[in-house]
């Protein structure tokens, strides 16, 4: 279903003359600056870099004859302020990218590289594998056979999650990986509650569970 | 092409457009099925999607409570009405439980300091205070006419803010605040409504 383009997007983009689209787009950024504020103070509370951002956000919505703006009119699929959330976020992003050589979402954080392991080692636990959990989180523990097993068992735990359909892949990424409440997992997979997505984990683990003991994996040491 | 966060081979990442379509389900299932399936190999677009459902949660959750600000005025003022010697406990005391939380929302409360809950101020520099409810926290200031039409609202990380000079309280008039904060573990704080008055 296509969405109707608000009408002071709608009229910003048809103003044809330097004065009313000066005027335009100031009723443009008055509509809209709550919302690009969240969006800039959210990489961020500190003050001037938030301000940095929106500032930058504002003008690369106004760039080229407000270039990224006509493009939520041609596509329409979803309400003009998801998508203005959306590419408010990308601009911020791209904007500390050019900047600061990395930038990081808020999101970012409890999803660091090195919380890996500990995700894996939740999820081995949850799957309730019996296999050596601290031999998984300290790999170091482990000597040269076991080291094999051991990375035979992730091989493993690898191939079923891959065989999983998507949406499950992505719930085990969410809550495993990327530690988010299990609210905010229902929100992301479209799911009306938390207890459906705690029953839909639940099956799925039992899933995996069955896709390991089926390649062996069930003893306690690897 | 590779995962910013991670350095792992993905798939291409969506588009802005197909990233809004489905935050906001408008996406058909086919499409959606392999949107998911970069989500799950793509760490950076999953935390841009983590974080751009973060932002729209709350600017929903503040639109519904500027859209509930002209109803808890019309109740604050039918019970001012009704119920005669309400203002007998202006902190709205009675409605907390001991441990601090409003008992009929709960959200954590927020203590007031000024203008006191049922008080008449002289209209002017008006001081808002409140007591800090944990350290970091945002607060949203918001003041409406007995219309609820809002004729201030500002975020701040103060306690203590002045109404400004254009901001003008006609005399003899009700007027209501309220503060609200979103803390990072998404604990949500509030004064609720208060109601304060500029004499004739």
């Amino acid at each position: 279903m296509a969405h109707a383009v608000p009408a002071v997007l709608e009229r910003l983009l048809h103003a044809s003359e330097p004065a009313t689209s000066e005027a335009a787009w100031s009723a443009f950024v008055s509509a809209y600056s709550r919302l690009l504020l969240h969006v800039a103070r959210s990489g961020g509370r500190e003050y001037d870099a938030a301000m940095d951002r929106y500032t930058q956000v504002l003008e690369q919505l106004r760039q080229d004859d407000c270039r990224r703006l006509r493009a939520y009119a041609a596509d329409g699929r979803s309400e003009f302020t998801t998508w203005l959330v959306v590419v408010a976020q990308r601009i911020c992003l791209d904007h500390g990218r050019h900047r600061y050589g990395r930038y990081r979402l808020a999101s970012d954080e409890s999803a660091a590289r090195g919380e890996d392991h500990a995700a894996r080692r939740r999820l081995v636990d949850l799957i309730g594998a019996e296999v050596d959990l601290a031999a998984l989180a300290d790999p170091g523990r482990v000597d040269a056979d076991d080291a094999v097993r051991l990375a035979e068992m992730h091989r493993s735990l690898q191939a079923a999650l891959t065989s999983l359909a998507p949406a499950d892949r992505l719930l085990i990424k969410l809550r495993f990986e990327d530690g988010l409440p299990m609210p905010e997992v229902a929100a992301n997979l479209g799911m009306p509650s938390r207890f459906h997505a705690y029953r839909r984990l639940t099956e799925v683990l039992d899933l995996l569970r069955r896709a390991l003991e089926r390649v062996g994996v069930r003893e306690a040491e690897p | 092409m590779t995962d910013s966060s991670t350095g792992e081979a993905v798939s291409e990442h969506p588009t802005s457009e197909a990233m809004a379509a489905y935050l906001g389900r408008a996406m058909p299932q086919a499409e959606r099925v392999t949107l998911e399936s970069h989500l799950a190999e793509c760490r950076a677009c999953r935390n841009e999607v983590t974080s751009a459902r973060r932002v729209i949660a709350r600017l929903q959750s503040r639109r519904r409570l500027i859209r509930a600000l002209p109803i808890a005025a019309a109740a604050s003022i039918a019970v001012l009405l009704l119920v005669p010697g309400r203002d007998a406990d202006p902190t709205g005391d009675a409605m907390r439980t001991p441990g601090g939380v409003d008992a009929t929302a709960g959200r954590e409360l927020i203590r007031v300091l000024a203008p006191v809950n049922g008080s008449t101020v002289a209209a002017g520099r008006i001081a808002f205070s409140w007591h800090p409810a944990g350290p970091g926290l945002r607060y949203s200031l918001t003041v409406t006419d007995a219309g609820g039409t809002a004729l201030w609202k500002v975020e701040t990380s103060d306690t203590t803010l002045l109404l400004p000079d254009g901001v003008r309280l006609a005399a003899g008039q009700t007027f209501f605040w309220l503060v609200d904060a979103l803390a990072p573990d998404g604990r949500s704080l509030t004064t609720r409504t208060q109601r304060f008055s500029t004499p004739p």
